[in-house]
């Protein structure tokens, strides 16, 4: 391979080089070897290679583990771990020796900021927490899993107080979880899956923006002690409410001033105090338990006012809708997004009704086992700026839809739209269809 | 196809022709911006980089010449998931000093595949060790001062696990 020299052309080699490197890494300037022996070492290689490297340390124990060998490699784990959102599982810890514990928080501890805590592994709570306190100042969020009426190591939160997402994933709390986030006033999101819950432990955080209850049973005695004025959304899936009053209702109207979203297992009876929300963007209703009443008032309501600023509707379950619910459903012109799931009701003639969608961009249908070609046809035509239809697991649908769907577009509307067919009765040969293939076709086909 | 030649800094000629050279961005950079009539005719100094190392550089590239030229830039610009291939493994099964000249070498270079693998091998070598190990195995003497290894191991002022607190129920 090596060649004589011969007389030739000369390139100048720009020295040094600066071009940006992908991953981040910028271009460093070793120094010429002196001779072909290599005597090059670890402590060699600049701060930036060393940084390279740490990125492929999964674990953040053997990073810091690296970063205790020399200062320079300190260095550089903290210029990497400055830019990073560190997350720390604590079951990594678990068996780490006390002075490498010492070590690792001493090193890494500033620069992390999530914490993932399983609950079920506790042997060094009190030892973990004490670390997490004191070398962890800049920590802004606790995932907690496999939380039990114990709630092991919730007494991290109230030694924090920059926290500003909670996740508290219950395996099996009955009893209300005790804990105290008070210190934490900058707290901006809150999680709790399948536990039992009061809102006490929640007052008095001002910037509480989403406030998530999922499979909770909730006491509503008296108070549903959150900061709801705050609130931008609320999501309140599948809880069971011990003290079912309209109180809930009416508080969540009258307090979520500045709600933009609201998830919610039911839709029953004085649920259309909901309606008066003046900022609601997106909603998102399932049916709860053996309800499948989809409030008529609350629907009212809001075709009253063209849908305000709703922008997104997804109703979820069995609703019982009829074609007065379809009408005002058809009134909400403030729509871009309307999305039925699991709905054996619904049928291509409620679409009649869908008469002033003129924004409707996306309309959603998953497992809808009713509806049929004639319908999608009747929506295609209806809402003008249609452009993403989803109709997932909706067995009725055929082929025919599409051929027609690709003539109406080709034609007068020229418009592009997307079809998502997964679980219909449409086939991959559509693909080769000739109206398909054909330069004119604006339509597209997704079998994902 | 087109040959250039390289000139590493002890004044070893290569040739090799310009697809394999351009998988160091370096070096496209360097043709792009100084276009030359007869390419052929090319010589490139790489002050930096020693025959030794150089010979290694250009093996690898010819190697991944074809997956270089398919590699979407897109793609090369993603912080990429590295997987080592075994040919790769085999390469780069050489003695420390060597490795860590050729990182040094595709840094300069800009050959990110390369670099990518190579600091993987690193990686691969720390993973799982000690402190104390690790400089073993990179035959790293412990230049923390004294003040700053305290402040990474003091003991003293924390409690044993035994002796831990406990927390009672929190009001």
């Amino acid at each position: 391979m090596p060649k004589a020299k011969t007389h030739s052309r000369s390139v100048k080699t720009p020295f040094p080089v600066r071009s940006n490197r992908p991953g981040g890494v910028q271009k460093s300037e070793p120094s010429p070897s002196p001779s072909p022996l290599c005597r090059t070492s670890l402590l060699d290689l600049p701060e930036d290679i060393i940084r390279l490297v740490l990125e492929f340390l999964p674990r953040i124990t053997d990073k810091v583990l690296l970063a205790c060998v020399a200062p320079k490699f300190r260095a550089a784990f903290e210029g990497w771990a400055r830019v990073q959102r560190n997350a720390l599982d604590m079951v990594s810890l678990e068996t780490v020796p006390l002075p490498q514990l010492i070590r690792f928080f001493k090193v890494a501890g500033p620069f992390i900021r999530v914490l993932q805590v399983d609950c079920a592994s506790y042997q060094k709570e009190s030892l973990l927490v004490e670390f997490v306190k004191e070398y962890c100042p800049n920590l802004e969020e606790i995932s907690y899993s496999n939380a039990t009426d114990e709630f092991h190591y919730r007494s991290i939160m109230s030694k924090m107080t920059h926290l500003k997402r909670v996740t508290i994933e219950c395996l099996d709390a009955e009893d209300v979880l005790n804990f105290d986030m008070q210190p934490n006033q900058e707290l901006e999101f809150f999680e709790l899956v399948n536990g039992c819950y009061t809102g006490q432990n929640l007052c008095g955080f001002p910037n509480l923006k989403t406030l998530v209850l999922r499979d909770c049973l909730l006491w509503n005695s008296m108070e549903f002690g959150i900061p709801l004025k705050s609130l931008h959304t609320l999501d309140l899936d599948d809880c069971c409410f011990e003290v079912m009053n309209v109180s809930l209702y009416q508080k969540i109207a009258e307090s979520c001033t500045n709600l933009v979203e609201l998830i919610f297992s039911g839709c029953d009876t004085n649920f259309e105090v909901i309606a008066n929300l003046p900022k609601l963007e997106r909603c998102t209703l399932k049916t709860w338990m053996t309800s499948n009443e989809l409030n008529i008032g609350f629907l009212t309501v809001l075709a009253e006012k063209r849908g305000n600023k709703l922008t997104h509707l997804h109703l979820s379950g069995q609703f019982n809708i009829t074609n007065e619910h379809a009408r005002c459903l058809g009134q909400l012109s403030s729509l871009t997004d309307l999305r039925f799931s699991n709905n054996d009701i619904l049928d291509d003639d409620h679409f009649k009704f869908f008469n002033d969608l003129s924004q409707l961009e996306r309309f959603g249908l998953t497992a809808c086992g009713r509806v049929m070609d004639v319908g999608m046809m009747r929506m295609l035509r209806k809402c003008p700026q249609l452009k993403v239809i989803d109709l997932t697991d909706c067995e009725q649908i055929t082929e025919e839809f599409v051929i027609q769907a690709i003539g109406f577009c080709s034609k007068g509307s020229g418009r592009d739209v997307v079809l998502n067919v997964k679980g219909t009765m449409i086939r991959r040969p559509i693909l080769t269809h000739p109206d398909y293939v054909n330069s004119l076709n604006r339509l597209k086909v997704n079998f994902i | 196809m087109p040959v250039i030649k390289l000139q590493s800094s002890d004044g070893e000629i290569f040739e090799t022709d310009i697809e394999t050279a351009k998988c160091s961005s370096t070096i496209k950079t360097l043709l792009e911006d100084c276009p030359v009539e007869a390419e052929n005719d090319t010589l490139i100094p790489l002050p930096n980089v020693n025959s030794t190392i150089l010979k290694k550089v250009l093996i690898w590239a010819k190697h991944h010449r074809e997956d270089i030229a398919e590699e979407n830039e897109e793609e090369a610009a993603k912080s990429v998931a590295v997987q080592i291939t075994p040919w790769d493994a085999e390469f780069l099964s050489m003695d420390q000093g060597t490795l860590f000249e050729l990182i040094l070498a595709a840094n300069y270079l800009d050959i990110p595949n390369l670099l990518n693998a190579a600091c993987m091998t690193v990686a691969n070598m720390i993973k799982g060790r000690t402190t104390e190990e690790i400089r073993q195995t990179f035959h790293i003497t412990n230049d923390f001062s004294p003040s700053e290894e305290d402040l990474m191991t003091m003991e003293s002022e924390v409690p044993q696990e035994d002796e831990a607190i406990e927390y009672g129920e929190i009001i």
